[in-house]
């Protein structure tokens, strides 16, 4: 397949359309949770369709796009923090949800703990977390995203677990 | 099971273990709890904001920012080829370089492997640094029979010879014998 063929990239075209329809806003949502700032959270999500446009480019096969697609943004993520881009000193105003009408004031307030709780996790332990409940990972394909055992996996989730606990009860 | 290992229990992706946590809970007021909380936590964990508008374009539009830094798949198939030929050319040549070391100059060859002295030799050419001898087969059987009827020839006379020879050296031994009983009379 080349870029000069039209039917090819027209090809390209509609699986990134279809991937984007399938996965987009689930890939937003696990940039968002892992990175704590929106403007790097958007970056992550620009690469991860520059990443995604040149393997689907070059006819390589993928049996599960969704962790495909998520795997590659994790990735992403990983590499930014080892350049420092990310920074962790201050996170970002609570988001648009927070907005809400006085009489859910409790609810949020219980939310922004939640949040505190996990964002208090270790990094190894939130990101099984979030790759597990934010971006749908069984457990086995969390470890394989993280590149670790899956005992591991368990144990940091275990561990996630029990320190939540302890924090929210 | 025991309280702390309720959540683990719950979240396992053993179904009986999961089921035993949920009896559990049915029980137990913390445990019920912290069943809440972890609910409250993938809850949160779950929703995020909208997706920008900004970015709901970037997926259509990256091939555009991205077209020129592609690489082309022909060149790749033209430098894998290239790679292959240089391979199987390095390949032919270090199985050929045993050869290369074996030959020798023109003179040297050329006086190793000249036919035998015999041979009837239809034609003599150069090429190169190679001599190339054409010898005529059936001529060159018919001199070697010939040669061989020779050699017999010469076999049956070397035979003969050595009879001979051999009869020669008794009829010696005999002579001498009688001249010494000869001898021997006339000195009684």
């Amino acid at each position: 397949m080349t870029l000069e063929t039209g039917t090819a990239e027209g090809q390209l075209r509609r699986e990134m359309a279809e991937l984007f329809e399938a996965h987009g806003q689930a890939l937003w949502a696990l940039a968002r949770k892992l990175c704590r700032h929106q403007q790097d959270a958007e970056d992550v999500f620009q690469e991860t369709a520059a990443r995604a446009w040149k393997h689907l480019a070059s006819d390589r096969q993928v049996v599960n796009r969704r962790a495909w697609l998520l795997t590659i943004a994790y990735h992403i993520f990983l590499d930014q923090r080892k350049k420092a881009k990310l920074c962790d000193t201050f996170a970002d105003a609570p988001d648009s949800r927070a907005k809400a009408p006085p009489a859910e004031a409790a609810s949020r307030e219980e939310a922004s703990r939640v949040r505190t709780a996990i964002d208090q996790l270790p990094d190894d332990v939130r990101e099984v977390f979030v790759l597990h409940y934010t971006g749908g990972f069984s457990l086995r394909e969390t470890a394989a995203a993280m590149e670790i055992a899956v005992g591991t996996a368990k144990s940091r989730l275990n561990a996630g677990l029990i320190q939540l606990r302890k924090t929210l009860q | 099971m025991k309280c702390d290992k309720f959540l683990s229990w719950l979240e396992s992706e053993s179904f009986v273990r999961a089921a035993l946590a949920r009896q559990h809970a049915r029980h137990c007021e913390s445990c019920r709890a912290a069943a809440r909380m972890l609910y409250e936590v993938k809850q949160e964990l779950a929703t995020s904001d909208p997706l920008p508008d900004r970015l709901k374009h970037i997926f259509a539009t990256v091939e555009v920012t991205n077209a020129v830094s592609l690489p082309s798949p022909v060149v790749d198939h033209r430098a894998r080829a290239g790679l292959w030929l240089a391979a199987l050319a390095a390949a032919v040549l270090i199985a050929t370089l045993p050869w290369l070391f074996s030959l020798k100059r023109h003179d040297d060859v050329a006086a190793e492997v000249r036919p035998h002295n015999s041979a009837q030799l239809a034609e003599e050419r150069r090429v190169g640094p190679i001599t190339i001898f054409t010898v005529d087969s059936a001529q060159d059987l018919n001199q070697l029979e010939a040669d061989l009827a020779v050699l017999k020839t010469q076999l049956a006379v070397a035979t003969a010879d050595v009879q001979r020879l051999s009869v020669e050296e008794e009829l010696a031994r005999v002579l001498v014998d009688y001249r010494r009983l000869f001898a021997g009379i006339e000195a009684r």
